[in-house]
């Protein structure tokens, strides 16, 4: 499948026989072994597979954190492995929200000024960012805690401000590591409804790395990943 | 919020740690101040000396007269305008503490330093009177004295043929000057009022000032000149005036130099704090760092937030280091008056400070921004 047939087609993200390999010592090691897949616009996909099955490795792709040894990652008919190091630091400012299992806030700045870090890349006006912050924080439940700093805040509270910094600059998508491995049950559901509705409602494409069955139930379809490369699920 | 806000926050994440290295900066940069304004009293104001004059001492050194008879033989070396003659006395007032700068000299030092303004009806007087002195304005007002006062001196080196180290001098005159490289904290006094009471070294002089007829003609003059003392017992050394300040500043020992070493030591001290800090603070924040990039960042713009934390961390100690040190040495200028008249932070000194501080916040964040900026995002994430 070319790039423009992608975008043409409804496809927001592909990736071509991908391969991924690292050198630690003098070994080669593969971690993705030609892999292909295909994300549909709207598309909420959840990634599970055990430990060094190449999940994580898949999402650094997908958001242009790495690149494929060889093959191919395109984003709505733009090749991410060409781009240089720049170039793919301002399409992920643009393009991608990253939501982490340990969430990573900077401690010393309120939930807002969190919230509003990847704005400062926008040129947007202070006004406008405001207001952005704003938006963001209420769609996660938590503009009666823009002040707080991360320290005052619980871990589900914490990661919902981590979600709220993903989607301020409306991306098209999510890419969500492990997001309730760090929280309870109670916590973590929250998120996942929270997921869910950013999906739904908001249109959001997310691809989510999970452990976590309960946490995959919640996506429309899951991928398995083993010895790097994808087994489909049966459908639901 | 702004990317210098978001520079700002990362400096005070740590606030006991940031507190301690902004004041170790602020100390440095204090010390700075104050040796700076040392440096600046005794050798700043010598390269304002103009070069119309010569000066020519003893072949072996100032403490050495040389015989108040060259004075003439001098005036008649071709080049040579006019010449005046000096002593350095050593004054005091009352007690050895108040230290006075006591010069005695001749009718025709005056016409040589135009900067010098004395007016006219008070030059007159001094001329007049044997036992008259011209006293800088600075030294006046400090002292109390006014024009007509009499005024006992004493000499740290000199007695009197009464066995006194004290002259009785009548104020003849206040000068001003017009020119920085003059102090107004001298007193001018008659060189025959002391050469003639004085009990040895009679008919000497400290120093002969040469003016020149050509300015041009400096080095000329001056090996002519001393070509006319060659192979005598009082052989002599001639140099133009800024070269004999020089000398002067430096028989208390080089002064800025020492000045130099001094802050060199201490600002090299204080980069090896700050670059130790900001090597830490960056490796504590590899995560936090990876999520800016993952979010956007890019490579360059990390570095610059790790280079702007560091200049803002030294300039902000290195601001309030050189304000405080400003405002130190504005009060202790006029203690130090008698013994350092220009003990001031020259606007030359503060913007030295800011080109050091702006150098030290780059070269202590240098290394870590660069890591900062080498770091790949997928390592760092794994990391945590």
């Amino acid at each position: 499948m070319n790039d423009r047939s992608d975008a043409a087609n409804g496809t927001l993200v592909s990736v071509e026989k991908a391969v991924k390999t690292y050198r630690r010592g003098g070994e080669s090691i593969n971690v993705l072994n030609g892999l292909d897949l295909t994300v549909p616009r709207g598309d909420f996909l959840a990634l599970m597979g055990p430990s060094g099955s190449g999940k994580s490795t898949l999402l650094n792709l997908l958001g242009g954190l790495d690149r494929p040894t060889s093959g191919s990652v395109n984003f709505n008919g733009q090749r991410l492995e060409t781009m240089s190091d720049g170039e793919l630091a301002r399409w992920r400012a643009a393009h991608v929200g990253f939501i982490f299992q340990m969430h990573h806030l900077l401690p010393m700045l309120s939930a807002e000024k969190n919230v509003e870090l990847p704005l400062l890349l926008t040129g947007l006006p202070r006004a406008e960012r405001k207001k952005r912050v704003e938006a963001a924080l209420k769609l996660v439940g938590l503009a009666d805690r823009m002040r707080h700093k991360p320290g005052e805040l619980s871990g589900g509270q914490e990661q919902r401000v981590g979600i709220a910094r993903a989607i301020v600059t409306d991306p098209d998508l999510l890419l969500c590591d492990e997001p309730t491995g760090d929280l309870d049950r109670k916590s973590g559901d929250a998120i996942l409804d929270l997921l869910r509705a950013l999906n739904e409602a908001y249109g959001k494409t997310i691809v989510m790395v999970t452990h976590d069955p309960h946490a995959a139930a919640c996506a429309k379809r899951t991928l398995h990943m083993q010895d790097g490369m994808l087994v489909e699920e049966p459908a639901r | 919020m702004t990317t210098v806000g978001l520079m700002w926050a990362n400096v005070w994440r740590k606030k006991m740690r940031t507190i301690f290295t902004v004041l170790s900066v602020l100390v440095a940069f204090v010390l700075f101040s104050v040796l700076s304004a040392t440096r600046e009293a005794f050798v700043g104001g010598i390269d304002l000396i103009g070069h119309e004059r010569l000066i020519t001492i003893h072949k072996s050194g100032l403490i050495f007269p040389l015989p108040i008879a060259y004075k003439s033989r001098v005036e008649r070396v071709e080049g040579v305008k006019a010449v005046s003659v000096g002593i350095w006395l050593q004054g005091y007032y009352q007690e050895p503490r108040n230290f006075v700068p006591l010069v005695a000299v001749d009718k025709d030092y005056f016409p040589m330093y135009r900067e010098i303004v004395v007016p006219p009806e008070q030059m007159e007087t001094w001329l007049k009177e044997r036992t008259g002195a011209i006293v800088g304005r600075t030294q006046a007002e400090r002292r109390g004295w006014k024009v007509g006062d009499t005024v006992p001196l004493r000499s740290a080196i000199y007695r009197n043929q009464s066995g006194s180290n004290a002259w009785d001098y009548r104020i003849a005159g206040i000068y001003d000057v017009t020119s920085k490289a003059i102090d107004t904290e001298s007193v001018l006094v008659h060189y025959d009022y002391i050469n003639e009471s004085r009990t040895f070294g009679r008919d000497t002089v400290g120093w002969l000032i040469v003016h020149l007829e050509d300015p041009d003609q400096a080095s000329v003059v001056a090996n002519r000149i001393d070509a006319l003392f060659a192979n005598s017992p009082t052989e002599t050394k001639t140099t133009s005036e800024k070269a004999f300040a020089e000398s002067f500043a430096s028989q208390i020992g080089d002064i800025g130099t020492i000045v130099v070493y001094v802050v060199t030591a201490v600002l090299l001290s204080m980069l090896i704090v700050t670059a130790s800090t900001m090597a830490q603070a960056v490796r504590e924040r590899t995560a936090e760092l990876a999520v800016l990039k993952a979010i956007g960042f890019s490579g360059p713009r990390v570095m610059a937030l790790v280079l702007g934390e560091s200049l803002l961390m030294t300039g902000f100690g290195a601001a309030l280091g050189l304000g405080i040190g400003w405002v130190l040495c504005r009060g202790m200028a006029d203690k130090l008056a008698q013994f350092m008249p220009a003990f001031w932070v020259t606007g030359e000194a503060l913007a030295t400070g800011a080109a050091i501080a702006l150098a030290m916040g780059l070269v202590s964040g240098l290394l870590p921004a660069v890591r900062a900026w080498r770091m790949r995002t997928v390592d760092a994430l794994r990391e945590v």
